[in-house]
């Protein structure tokens, strides 16, 4: 489904992925784990498309639709919480559902900048999960939430991405066993 | 309802405080006769006569419309300029001199320089045009560049067109920029311009109005006329505030 080819990658002359090479296919979860700078977010912004490998190649199959919850929430500040969701073609109902089931459901009228961290987190989920997509990116999915909301959030998770493919982020193991994920080591 | 009462109240007791302070000096100049000062009665007695003068209302169409006509052509070139030079930073550089003159130049000089090629009638148009453009063209500029790219990006990785994008992140980034712009801008527009009308004199405006009162040594005229650019300034104002910052703002938005 998605093929990384001996990648090589730098930010100016800092070498951040040397000879790196993944191949995600359906079915699978791939968390990315390692130390900081050890270049996961840089695996996540290759595969989207948002920077471009200076050695190696990467192969996707066409016309494949990323759902991503971002290292920062990334909320329109705008646009309600519901709005946010159903902007990009979500429909209302699944978001209000999704909304519901991480406690947010009298919160999809109210403003980002009415949000706490952790909600404003559970929101990026919801609107990651609320649209349909053909693979799932997540970057720390589980910033300033508590363990309760961590495992409801994962347990909604596991339950939308169904065999789609998933590409985690994190720096806890504990996280990424909740979602099933086999680990991608990077030194 | 009981505040707001007690704010118009307010309001109205201050503009009677300051009435009734403007008599008293008035009235202690004239007698002591160091300079004339028109009252507050003489001034509304004039500004009766002068709206009963179906001259004076020619005079406030001519004004605001020259005025309008150079406010509103500068939104329009302004926001295209902003535009550009939001999103190029060679267009940008190619431009700002222009925007740097436009506003280290005090605008007296900018109407005395139009002088010498335009006819009196169309300074005012043209220099409420100059005082606009460059505050539009820049709050346009800000507002784009403070579009937040993070968003963009998500926006554009989950699937939103870039007509969707420039509607649902850029337009609402820029709006209020834009919006605060225009009301400041309005203000610019009709001071600068009632101000060329006054150096230039064109025919049947508000400017040659005031120019020719004090020319006649006309004190409660000259007060009456300021009156008048006091009242139209206030209610341009207003209607803009109402139409953007209420019904029709909340329609584009």
């Amino acid at each position: 489904m998605i093929k990384l080819n001996n990648i090589g990658f730098s930010y100016e002359k800092t070498e951040v992925l040397k000879d790196f090479s993944l191949q995600i296919s359906k079915k699978d979860r791939i968390c990315l784990f390692g130390e900081s700078g050890s270049g996961k977010t840089t695996i996540l912004r290759l595969i989207l498309g948002l920077e471009t490998p200076l050695k190696g190649e990467i192969q996707k199959a066409e016309n494949l639709k990323p759902a991503v919850v971002f290292q920062e929430d990334r909320l329109i500040p705008f646009k309600s919480v519901l709005e946010n969701i159903t902007l990009f073609g979500a429909d209302e109902e699944t978001a209000l559902l999704y909304l519901e089931r991480l406690g947010l459901k009298d919160y999809a009228n109210k403003m980002p900048s009415d949000l706490s961290g952790g909600m404003s987190r559970r929101v990026a989920l919801v609107r990651a999960l609320s649209n349909q997509f053909d693979y799932l990116v997540l970057d720390e999915p589980f910033t300033g939430l508590d363990q309760e909301n961590i495992d409801t959030a994962a347990n909604l998770i596991n339950e939308v991405l169904g065999e789609k493919p998933l590409i985690l982020v994190t720096h806890s193991k504990a996280e990424a066993e909740l979602l099933n994920c086999t680990f991608e080591e990077l030194v | 309802m009981k505040n707001n009462l007690k704010k118009i109240s307010l309001k109205a007791g201050s503009i009677l405080l300051w009435i009734l302070l403007w008599h008293i000096l008035g009235s202690l100049a004239n007698s002591k006769l160091l300079f004339k000062i028109p009252l507050p009665l003489d001034t509304l007695k004039e500004f009766i006569n002068c709206v009963k003068l179906p001259s004076f209302w020619e005079a406030v169409a001519s004004s605001l419309l020259h005025i309008l006509s150079g406010f509103i052509f500068a939104v329009v070139l302004g926001l295209i300029f902003g535009m550009l030079s939001g999103n190029s930073n060679i267009f940008k550089t190619i431009a700002e001199p222009i925007s740097r003159l436009i506003r280290s130049v005090p605008v007296a000089a900018f109407i005395i320089l139009a002088w010498l090629w335009i006819p009196s009638d169309v300074i005012p148009s043209f220099i409420s045009f100059l005082m606009v453009f460059p505050i539009i063209w820049l709050q346009v500029e800000t507002g784009l560049l403070s579009v937040d790219n993070r968003l963009v990006e998500m926006a554009g990785v989950m699937g939103m067109t870039k007509t969707e994008i420039v509607k649902n992140i850029k337009i609402p980034t820029i709006m209020p920029f834009f919006r605060e712009s225009v009301i400041t801008g309005l203000g610019f527009a009709w001071k600068s311009g009632v101000a060329a009308e006054v150096i230039c004199n064109p025919t049947g405006s508000i400017g040659a109005l005031l120019s020719n009162a004090k020319s006649n040594l006309e004190y409660a005229k000259v007060f009456a006329v300021v009156l008048t650019i006091i009242i139209l300034s206030l209610l341009l104002e207003n209607i803009i505030k109402f139409f953007w910052r209420g019904n029709l703002y909340d329609k584009i938005k």
